[in-house]
């Protein structure tokens, strides 16, 4: 699944530390999120769309 | 804080002093040779038993609060089920390997070599997992 979370994190001038405290997950989860190597589980995807004031499907879209 | 050490301590000393003791009472002949060894190999795994008691909690960084949603969890997850089948697997082969050659095997051997295969298989499935995520 890919998403546009590291260009979201950029634009509120966030740490990857900041964003995983805002979060209650693990810097090394942001991390992996940010490369399109971990897909969230469904209560994380609807924190980091809520934290971002938009839609699950705006953060994320399906891979190939 | 150092109280918190010093209980630790002592629970590890007197969790292996039991341990070294009930060795030493199932076979009264050789009463403190049995008992210092199994108090001295206990002793280890018995102060991080104390550890977890009255130090985990005040030491190190706190976990995460939604800690089951994090890539590392899912990491111990996939470890662990996957050395649980690797056990399996391997616990089939030497099953079978041991009644074809005929083999008898005491059941703490083979009860030690299944808990040091299944620490080795998760804690090297753990750092592939780590690394590949590097």
């Amino acid at each position: 699944m890919r998403n546009d979370l590291a260009e979201r994190r950029h634009g509120r001038g966030w740490s990857q530390g900041q964003l995983a405290d805002e979060l209650g997950v693990s810097r090394q989860t942001i991390i992996s999120l940010e490369k399109g190597r971990f897909d969230p589980s469904l209560p994380l995807a609807f924190r980091i769309a809520a934290l971002f004031g938009c839609r699950i499907e705006d953060v994320f879209t399906p891979g190939d | 804080m150092v109280v918190r050490h010093v209980a630790a301590a002592v629970t590890g000393l007197l969790v292996a002093a039991a341990i070294g003791l009930a060795a030493g009472a199932f076979a009264p002949e050789e009463f403190w040779l049995r008992a210092v060894v199994f108090a001295a190999c206990t002793v280890g795994p018995a102060y991080g038993l104390g550890w977890l008691l009255f130090l985990s909690g005040v030491t190190g960084d706190a976990p995460p609060p939604h800690v089951e949603e994090t890539i590392e969890h899912q990491w111990w997850q996939r470890s662990a089920s996957a050395a649980f089948l690797d056990l399996l697997v391997v616990a089939g082969v030497g099953s079978a390997a041991l009644s074809v050659a005929d083999l008898e095997l005491a059941a703490s051997t083979a009860l030690a070599a299944v808990i040091m295969f299944a620490f080795l298989d998760v804690g090297v499935r753990l750092t592939v997992l780590r690394r590949r995520a590097a």
